[in-house]
């Protein structure tokens, strides 16, 4: 438990002095913003659902660029050798990883949502913390996977390329229903048609996050 | 050992022929012409066993991932590689003859039809699979990592189907394996086309993999003489 | 000596024949009316022929692969075989 809150301030920390990650990541998110509006015109049909598909299109592919970007820089310094000579509990290190990971993203977001709901000239929505619990839990389904499949791209070949590929499959839930909770929210629906895409996010969190847990033994075993 | 499994796969490939040759005839000269579809609902006839061998191909390999993660015997390796590639050409074959399908029944090449579209991301996810194990060098990584993809992939197509259906708003009425029972939705000689045809594709399938489980097991064999052959 | 991929080239050529065997069963089926009258049984007819055109394509492609990947492994083999042996015959030698 010790090891878990030592990898995640370092990372913190680490992140808080180089401010690489998050700035880049949001920077990338507001571009793919920018670009999005200007392929769909200024005023969209059905903004509420445009906006959400939008977002979740920036917030994933921001997403993969810190996953990979977080798991490089980890193999650089030679950390994660030294973590595993260690004696700790394997399930901790990719805990404080996907804690780290799903931090970063999570500052992100709290950055373009907003952004979002300016450029595509919503108001906000009635139930804001909804909101922010879709948010809370789709990146929670993407960083769980992602960082367990991050750890094995890293380590092919191809490197960075083949993480969108084995992830984006497999996220296919997370997006389906973060984008519909997301639109159904931005459109000012009732916060209970949200629930059965809710209920659905939870499932796949509780899912992914128990397989990768199991999983990661296998993937940094030497 | 040889003569008996050089009888095996003649017998095996007679049993391929001949139940491709039934069907044919069964397909195409004894069953009657659908009323409402007509001769373009014959495809039903190779789509819909092409899509259950799709499903069996993944499960047998994820099954295979789960083994070999447990148990570290490179011949689970084996099975669940095999059985994946098979399954691979398998759900292509699916995705071709699926939206030919659609264009003569519904007029449109691609309807984001629930099915359809589990079967396309599935489609994505092997390919992810076999580009994982192309790019791997080290064949006990590759295997582990592999593994782990297969066991995440099989969880996750339930959940894929699950989130498909619900994001269509709509419920396709099964026709073959129906609330009444299976079968139930098709005259008694559309029936027996179907089963015969599955059985031959079924057949088939087992023989794909068995070629492709040995040639698995020589590319071992191949990697070890390599081995030696430098240590010299 | 039956090799491996003797067994698949006999196994392709079976499906080749059936591939000429189902394109006869098609041709017996007579696609008749596919322009005029929307309502014909037939009208489809093109896209079975495809579809099953496809399955066949794609099978017998498959099985090549899996043939040419055979005899690659098979000379590999025999090649690697061989290296292997010879040094220790060099080291019986006084």
């Amino acid at each position: 438990m010790r090891v878990f809150w030592a990898i995640l301030w370092k990372d913190v920390r680490q992140e808080w002095r180089r401010r690489e990650l998050v700035v880049v990541m949001a920077v990338f998110s507001l571009v793919v913003l920018v670009m999005f509006n200007f392929a769909l015109g200024i005023r969209p049909d059905r903004p509420a659902e445009v906006a959400a598909a939008v977002l979740w299109i920036a917030i994933t592919f921001a997403g993969t660029l810190g996953l990979n970007r977080s798991l490089a820089l980890e193999r650089d310094d030679q950390c994660l050798r030294a973590l595993l000579l260690s004696p700790a509990d394997r399930s901790w290190i990719y805990l404080a990883k996907a804690a780290g990971n799903l931090l970063f993203l999570l500052v992100v977001e709290l950055i373009v949502c907003p952004l979002t709901l300016v450029l595509f000239n919503l108001d906000v929505p009635l139930h804001p913390g909804w909101l922010a619990v879709v948010c809370l839990l789709g990146s929670l389904g993407f960083v769980s996977v992602g960082t367990l499949l991050a750890g094995m791209a890293t380590s092919t070949r191809m490197r960075d390329w083949l993480l969108p590929l084995l992830l984006f499959p497999i996220q296919v839930p997370v997006l389906i229903s973060a984008v519909r909770a997301t639109a159904l929210l931005l459109a000012m629906r009732p916060a209970d048609e949200v629930s059965l895409w809710l209920e659905l996010l939870v499932a796949f969190d509780l899912v992914f996050l128990a397989v990768s847990i199991l999983s990661f033994e296998y993937v940094v075993e030497e | 050992m040889r003569e008996r499994s050089s009888l095996l796969w003649a017998f095996g490939t007679i049993l391929v022929a001949s139940g491709f040759v039934w069907s044919l005839y069964l397909v195409f000269i004894s069953t009657g012409l659908d009323r409402v579809l007509g001769f373009s609902q014959k495809i039903f006839y190779f789509h819909v066993p092409c899509a259950w061998i799709t499903y069996l191909a993944f499960v047998v390999s994820g099954f295979g991932s789960v083994a070999y993660l447990l148990r570290r015997t490179s011949a689970w390796d084996h099975l669940a590689y095999a059985s994946l590639e098979v399954g691979t050409v398998f759900t292509t074959l699916v995705l071709v003859t699926g939206p030919l399908w659609a264009r003569s029944t519904w007029g449109a090449y691609w309807v984001w039809d629930a099915r359809l579209t589990t079967t396309l991301v599935l489609w994505l996810i092997e390919i992810a699979y076999l580009l994982l194990r192309a790019f791997l060098e080290e064949p006990g990584k590759a295997a582990r990592y592999s593994a782990v993809l297969g066991l995440l992939g099989l969880i996750d197509i339930p959940i894929i189907h699950y989130s498909v259906v619900l994001w269509r708003g709509m419920h396709p009425d099964p026709v073959v394996m129906s609330r009444k029972g299976f079968g139930s939705g098709l005259p008694g000689d559309f029936l027996m086309a179907l089963i015969v045809s599955l059985a031959t594709f079924t057949v088939l399938y087992v023989m794909l993999v068995a070629v492709r489980f040995r040639l698995e097991t020589v590319r071992e064999r191949v990697r070890f003489l390599r081995q030696q052959a430098l240590a010299r | 000596m039956v090799t491996r991929y003797d067994t698949l080239r006999s196994f392709a050529f079976v499906l080749a024949l059936l591939v000429v065997g189902c394109v006869a069963a098609t041709a017996l089926a007579q696609p008749g009316d596919t322009i005029a009258q929307q309502t014909s049984p037939w009208r489809n007819a093109h896209f079975v022929l495809y579809a099953y055109g496809a399955v066949w394509v794609g099978l017998v492609l498959y099985v090549w692969r899996l043939a040419s990947l055979a005899r690659r492994l098979d000379r590999e083999v025999r090649k690697l075989e061989r290296a292997v042996e010879k040094p220790s015959r060099k080291d019986d030698e006084p």
